[in-house]
């Protein structure tokens, strides 16, 4: 008797300590059918296939740029991994129902809140994965590519948290209703916030609420720019995440002080960085940003390849060489005479909510006034986008303008504020085009695409230095006499080109006189340049 | 088995369906196309046709949970084969999607800012909410194969949203999902139309009792 | 007229083989189907239900080959089947089950009638307006039976079907299976020796997917005649052994020379054949 009474207070530790033993078996249990799950392997697979094929589909992912790849890639493994934790995490909640063991396991010695946390832990390991696998990404495109910049840690690490805060979800869920189908469900509705809360918020900052985090900037730019709060989003996240956990071990009947703690702290969390998420980005973020829009040439580092200067934002100096080839085979195609002139490559980027109303028109008279400060006049502006097709044959073009007219292609606000690029008129527009063929497989394929799918609404071509700012204008008749020399071979037109740099090249030379001296029918309709 | 037969099933199995899942789907499909349609005008025409195409999965959803059948053992061995049988839960279903469908189109060509809505391209989505349907029935009936207690939905539900993300990342010139103003937009839809073949003919085979 | 007749039916899962070489003949009246779990006796009852076919082996079943289409529907329409667990539509009223089996069943003229006589047949006659859910363990049975007998088949297949029912109710349906016996034939499988002995004129045991034996019930208890013994304690070589409600132990196997011994059961019969045959196996 004494015995036992000696023994008595000592129960509950023993008690306490085997079931968190019991938890955590129970938790190894549920990991290992998570990650074994037909559908998280799948998720698993699809998510990489897609990251692979990327590489061989989209022409940029060769030339990422890593801090707009981080949160793709996040966006990317929230739809698939998270989607996959959210459905498999259900299933795992209501397998008890589904297969008639209910009355079992409501008189199992662990309670329904501990297996329920059991639960709620099952998904970590495959955050854990997701982390890998992002990270893996990301080192892999950072040693075997030209990447430019860095990711965000934060940024990155909200791909693992999605795949937790949904986990949470499918084990509340699960906990709510034992309708299968209310977790397929709700992932629909994930995936319809995707598509529809960007418009839905125009631009504003309540889009920081929704998992995937707010909207980015019309292109890449530096990262000192970036001004994302994705360490508060992902604290956020978190926080949701211990909340929705919370919310379903409460619901399994647990009540005590650790639940409460655990769920005072994540709301904390989620309020504290949903606050901070919320809060505009600061004034430094803002007049960097202006400051690098207006005058970029204070904030790029330039380097002399032959007779270019190629000047970039930091990070970005590594597609110098791919620029740089662009550039030459469009040189090598000029009559020696015409290559002295010394040509600049300069990075431009355009933040759109600072170029609003008469912003284009401030902005191109900045950029003058930025190449007279810095002593390169007619600099010719290239994007903070790099590798597909359509940037190789924007850049030869311009370049190929510059050589041909000896100015820089700029744009000027037409009637009707659209902005237009400088039009190439006559045998200089058939050269612009012919010589931006010359300028590689990648140029030639930008340049067919251009003509075949992405004309102008005034039927030629419009080449840009980037997607907001025209920098090149061909009409349709300059564009056809120039497609039809480039089916011609190469050595005859190079040829002609060399003999009659001179007339082409005059201001008077028309279309029509183009295509006789290359040899080529002429155009149906003459030029209103 | 006869035509008798199948009107006679006609109410008991109307009775026997689990219709929750698929009332749930068409009200969230419903919903997800007409909400934001109506809270805003900045949505553009391949906005509205990723939410159409979302809620077709919605229902789609609902729709893989029609040939639950907890009593399937006790029909195991009845004259009237399994293919009549699903047959008629798709005979009592398929109206009723698409006068859901033809409503949801409906509204949203003539509720909130419909300027974008006027130029969904509804051919092309309905050929591609009757795909994911009959993908979804396609699944069920591979999983009535696969399950001995009826329970098709815990495989054929999961299965769909795979399906689904697979169909979302398909390349060139596999492609499914497009935008409308793509230029291969036609092209991606004769792969729709040899899809929705293909689930129909792989329901048909998976209805079928093997020999 | 033999009703089933099977001739070295064989199936395989994978490396599982789950019936190897089975021949037997079946005739009116009750046949008990006994053998451990995994014995292979489900799958035989799915085989003669048409719900599997055979990999191997000749079956004819009321006269027709269910290898064939034809001859399948052919024989489901004579062919009564209660499974293992059969599934029910929980919101179902037993009535509304009943007939819903009764349409599957192509019943088409008095299907109302024969669903009524059915379910007076299963003595549901009180509660067929009651939910399925609200029905008992036993009762749900009977729902199950019932639809087993509509349209009168002629070959009806239990599988398992006292299995969770408590002793009355066991009582009631071994009266009524015993009952549906008469002028069909009825294949019981069962765990309970009770059940052969008391409504089976011929009995099957299988085990390890063979059958060990086929006869009647006094034939299998003979198996163990002379093998069977009391003892005021525990015996040594004993195959089984086991206290009885008076205190002395009742054992099976190779009696010592001045053993005490007792008429054999059919139990004691079925324990020995299924014993020999593991040891056998495991030799």
């Amino acid at each position: 008797m004494t015995a036992v009474l000696a023994e008595a207070p000592g129960t509950p530790a023993v008690d306490a300590a085997a079931r968190h033993r019991a938890v955590l078996a129970l938790a190894r249990v549920e990991t290992v059918r998570m990650l074994r799950h037909p559908v998280t392997v799948a998720a698993t697979l699809l998510l990489a296939g897609f990251w692979v094929s990327s590489w061989f589909a989209i022409g940029t992912s060769r030339y990422p740029v890593l801090q707009d790849l981080d949160r793709d890639s996040a966006i990317g493994m929230m739809i698939l991994l998270g989607g996959a934790a959210l459905i498999v995490g259900n299933l795992a909640v209501l397998r008890a129902h589904r297969d008639g063991t209910t009355g079992l396991s409501q008189v199992l010695i662990l309670p329904d809140r501990a297996r329920t946390v059991a639960h709620l832990f099952a998904p970590l390991p495959l955050a854990v994965l997701g982390a890998v696998l992002i990270v893996a990404r990301m080192a892999i495109l950072a040693i075997c590519t030209p990447a430019a910049g860095h990711p965000n840690p934060y940024e990155l690490a909200t791909g693992p948290a999605t795949v937790l805060l949904l986990g949470a979800l499918g084990v509340l869920l699960g906990r709510l209703t034992r309708s299968a189908v209310v977790a397929p469900l709700a992932l629909l509705v994930v995936l319809a916030g995707l598509a529809v809360l960007e418009p839905l918020a125009n631009g504003g900052k309540a889009l920081w609420l929704a998992p995937q985090g707010g909207s980015v900037l019309p292109m890449p730019v530096p990262v000192s720019l970036m001004g994302r709060p994705a360490a508060a989003h992902f604290a956020y996240l978190l926080g949701l995440a211990g909340l929705l956990s919370a919310a379903a071990v409460l619901r399994a009947g647990a009540r005590g002080v650790r639940v409460a703690v655990a769920g005072v702290v994540a709301l904390a969390c989620a309020v504290a960085g949903g606050t901070a998420q919320l809060s505009a980005p600061g004034h430094a973020v803002v007049a960097a940003r202006t400051a690098a829009m207006n005058h970029p040439s204070q904030y790029e580092t330039c380097r002399e390849l032959g007779h270019v200067a190629y000047c970039a934002f930091a990070g970005f100096s590594r597609w110098i060489p791919a620029w740089n080839t662009v550039v030459q085979a469009v040189v090598a195609q000029v009559p020696a005479t015409a290559r002295s002139a010394r040509l600049t490559i300069r990075q431009r980027i355009v933040f759109v909510s600072l170029g609003g109303g008469k912003g284009p028109e401030q902005l191109l008279a900045a950029w003058r006034s930025d190449n007279a400060a810095a002593g390169t006049p007619g600099a010719i502006g290239i994007d903070t986008q790099w590798g597909d097709s359509r940037s190789a044959a924007d850049l030869a073009a311009q370049v190929a303008y510059r050589l041909v007219t000896g100015r820089a292609g700029e744009a000027h606000v037409e009637q009707g504020a659209e902005l237009a690029g400088a039009t190439a008129c006559g045998g200089a527009g058939v050269l612009v085009v012919w010589l931006a063929g010359q300028a590689g497989t990648q140029a030639r394929t930008g340049l067919r695409r251009l003509t075949e799918d992405g004309r102008d609404p005034r039927g030629g071509v419009s080449f840009d230095q980037n997607q907001l700012i025209p920098s090149v204008y061909v009409p349709a008749p300059e564009l056809t006499v120039a497609t039809q020399a480039l089916a011609r071979p190469r050595a005859d037109i190079a040829a002609r080109v060399q003999r009659s740099w001179a007339t082409l090249t005059a201001p008077g030379t028309t279309a029509a006189q183009a295509a006789q001296i290359l040899g080529v029918p002429a155009p149906a309709a003459g030029t209103a340049c | 088995m006869n035509a008798r037969t199948l009107y006679l099933l006609l109410r008991p199995t109307a009775h026997a369906v689990k219709w929750r899942p698929m009332v749930a789907g068409a009200t969230l499909g419903l919903a997800i196309l007409l909400v934001p349609e109506a809270l805003t005008s900045r949505l553009t025409d391949a906005h509205l046709t990723t939410l159409a195409r979302i809620a077709a999965i919605c229902v789609a959803l609902g729709a893989a949970f029609l040939l639950d059948d907890p009593a399937t053992r006790s029909t195991l061995t009845v004259p009237t084969p399994r293919l009549a049988r699903n047959l008629v839960r798709v005979a009592l279903a398929g109206p009723a999607v698409a006068l859901w469908w033809a409503l949801t189109l409906g509204l949203a060509k003539t509720t909130g800012h419909h300027a974008a809505a006027a130029h969904l391209p509804v051919a092309a989505l309905t050929l591609e909410a009757a795909t994911l349907l009959a993908t979804a029935l396609a699944l069920s009936a591979i999983a009535q194969r696969r399950t001995v207690d009826g329970n098709t939905s815990v495989v054929a539900a999961p299965a769909v949203l795979l399906l689904v993300a697979v169909a979302w990342f398909l390349p060139h010139p596999v492609e499914l999902v497009l935008r409308p103003t793509d230029p291969h937009w036609t092209a991606s839809h004769y792969n729709w139309a040899a899809a929705l073949a293909t689930a129909l003919v792989a329901f048909l085979w998976a209805s079928h009792e093997r020999a | 007229m033999t009703t089933v007749q099977a001739e070295g039916l064989s199936l395989r899962f994978g490396r599982t083989t789950a019936l190897e070489g089975v021949s037997f003949a079946l005739d009116d009246g009750v046949t008990g189907l006994l053998g451990p779990n995994g014995a292979g006796k489900t799958t035989l009852l799915r085989i003669l239900a048409t719900a599997i076919p055979a990999d191997a082996g000749q079956l004819r079943i009321l006269g027709a080959d269910p290898r064939g289409a034809a001859g399948r529907l052919a024989v489901r329409r004579r062919l009564g089947y209660l499974p293992q667990n059969p599934g029910f539509h929980q919101h179902f009223t037993a009535f509304e089950f009943v007939d819903y089996i009764a349409i599957l069943k192509e019943i088409v003229d008095g299907r109302h009638d024969e669903v009524r006589r059915v379910l007076h047949a299963v003595g549901l006659d009180d509660h067929r307006g009651k939910k399925i859910k609200a029905l008992s363990g036993g009762m749900r049975q009977r729902v199950g039976l019932a639809a087993t007998l509509l349209d009168d088949p002629a070959l009806v297949i239990l599988d398992e079907p006292t299995v969770g029912l408590d002793p009355e109710q066991r009582l009631r349906f071994r009266e009524l299976i015993a009952h549906i016996g008469e002028g069909r034939t009825v294949l019981l499988s069962t765990h309970q020796t009770e059940d052969v002995s008391t409504v089976c004129q011929r009995v099957i045991v299988m085990n390890q997917g063979r059958i060990r034996f086929e006869g009647e019930p006094s034939a299998l208890a003979a198996v163990a005649m002379g093998r069977v013994w009391t003892s005021r304690a525990r015996a040594d070589g004993a195959l089984a052994a086991w206290r009885t409600g008076n205190g002395d132990y009742h054992n099976i196997g190779d009696p010592p020379p001045d053993a005490r011994l007792v008429d054999p059961s059919i139990e004691d019969g079925y324990l020995m054949l299924i014993d020999a045959a593991s040891l056998a196996g495991a030799a």
